[in-house]
């Protein structure tokens, strides 16, 4: 089946895909994916009737998509929705309006704190805050801030969502046991030469044609680096987003063989 | 095979890879300072037990994370084997995705002359 609708979600966010489709009564699944991540939101006639991530259905899971800032989506129209396990929405949700306004004031609260997942906090030293009670994933994510972890990098590391974890960070903050601190600038000897690039590009464009420079840029921005001072350390994420873009399966692997040659050798 | 594996434990961060069959047996693994044999062959079986019951849930996944307090245990699937990676929570995961993407590749591809393994592409769903 012919896929009609796919991108990335930096370009559209979530819940305009599913106005879209909602408007459009399309009926199919809606592929999400980010890194390995990957949920399933099911649509029939314009209505959510299904939603997965990880071992979640339902509100659970819609929820938790809809927090999603970036990542690939891909509508596979009229997608079967037999066999699916798990929670279903009886009567279909047609209006995704509420549930985008509570997720946008949430994030937007805690990007007053967290104004990228790319951020750092460290343990706060001077200040002596009250007595605090700490649930489980609290405790873990207090227990990896050491003012080097990015937000996002703690995420991973505990296997929370971005959201969850920024969420839980900035409760920490409010009760002052942690505080923003710079993050550690890469030593000269840790950023990429200038040979780096070139090279990404010219693999990139055997595979992606002339867009590979546009890809290159984008992905680099979206990790929030300049081609002049990109870290050693963040090359493999770099690319895997890139490489992300690569719809063949075997292409992608030979592009990734090929860099992986690249970033061992710098 | 073993190279393969080499080139996994080389990565800052994983502490051992294992190779194991569809049956829960060691292909292939490298002498590990960290781990015994019936270590990792407990492992391999918990994993194929793991796949098992997932499947029965009518879904087929290409591999799962395996996230523990002290560090994670990354599989990927082949076409007759596990692919078992047990690393620190520190590990470059990307770094980490990317070289399993490409051995996975060269061990699917793989000609094996007691025909043990498949020889097909590694099929992403």
């Amino acid at each position: 089946m012919a896929n009609i609708l796919n991108g990335t979600l930096s370009q559209m966010n979530l819940s305009e895909i599913l106005k879209l489709l909602i408007s459009g009564s399309k009926t199919g699944r809606l592929e999400l994916s980010k890194d390995e991540k990957k949920g399933d939101i099911y649509l029939k006639d314009g209505a959510i009737l299904y939603a997965k991530w990880n071992n979640k259905s339902g509100v659970d899971a819609l929820y938790e998509l809809m927090t999603w800032m970036n990542g690939d989506f891909n509508f596979v129209p009229d997608a079967s929705i037999n066999n699916l396990t798990g929670d279903m929405f009886d009567m279909g949700i047609q209006n995704i309006d509420e549930w985008s306004r509570v997720i946008s004031e949430e994030w937007s609260s805690i990007r007053k704190i967290i104004p990228t997942t790319d951020v750092v906090f460290k343990i706060t030293a001077n200040k002596t805050p009250k007595e605090v009670n700490l649930k489980a994933e609290e405790w873990k994510v207090l227990a990896n801030i050491n003012g080097a972890k990015s937000v996002e990098e703690i995420a991973q590391c505990i296997g929370l969502s971005e959201f969850d974890t920024s969420r839980i960070i900035c409760r920490l903050c409010k009760e002052g046991l942690i505080e923003e601190t710079e993050k550690p600038k890469p030593m000269s000897n840790e950023i990429v030469n200038g040979n780096f690039f070139p090279l990404l590009e010219e693999a990139l464009t055997k595979f992606m044609g002339p867009m590979a420079s546009i890809i290159v840029d984008e992905k680099t921005k979206m990790l929030k680096y300049e081609r002049n001072a990109f870290p050693k350390s963040k090359l493999a994420k770099l690319i895997e987003h890139i490489s992300n873009e690569i719809s063949d399966e075997s292409k992608r692997v030979s592009f990734q063989q090929s860099m992986l040659g690249v970033i061992k050798n710098i | 095979m073993k190279d393969k594996l080499e080139e996994i434990n080389s990565i800052a961060g994983v502490m051992d890879s294992v190779l194991v069959n569809k049956n829960g047996s060691i292909v292939s693994s490298q002498k590990s300072p960290y781990l015994t044999k019936g270590i990792l062959e407990s492992i391999g079986r918990e994993v194929m037990q793991l796949d098992t019951t997932i499947k029965y849930t009518g879904e087929d996944i290409k591999g799962f994370d395996l996230l523990y307090d002290y560090g994670r245990v990354i599989v990927q699937k082949g076409n007759d084997f596990y692919l078992i990676v047990l690393c620190k929570s520190s590990v470059d995961t990307s770094l980490l995705r990317l070289t399993l993407n490409v051995v996975l590749k060269d061990l699917n591809e793989k000609k094996d002359p007691k025909g043990h393994f498949g020889i097909k592409m590694f099929n992403r769903t």
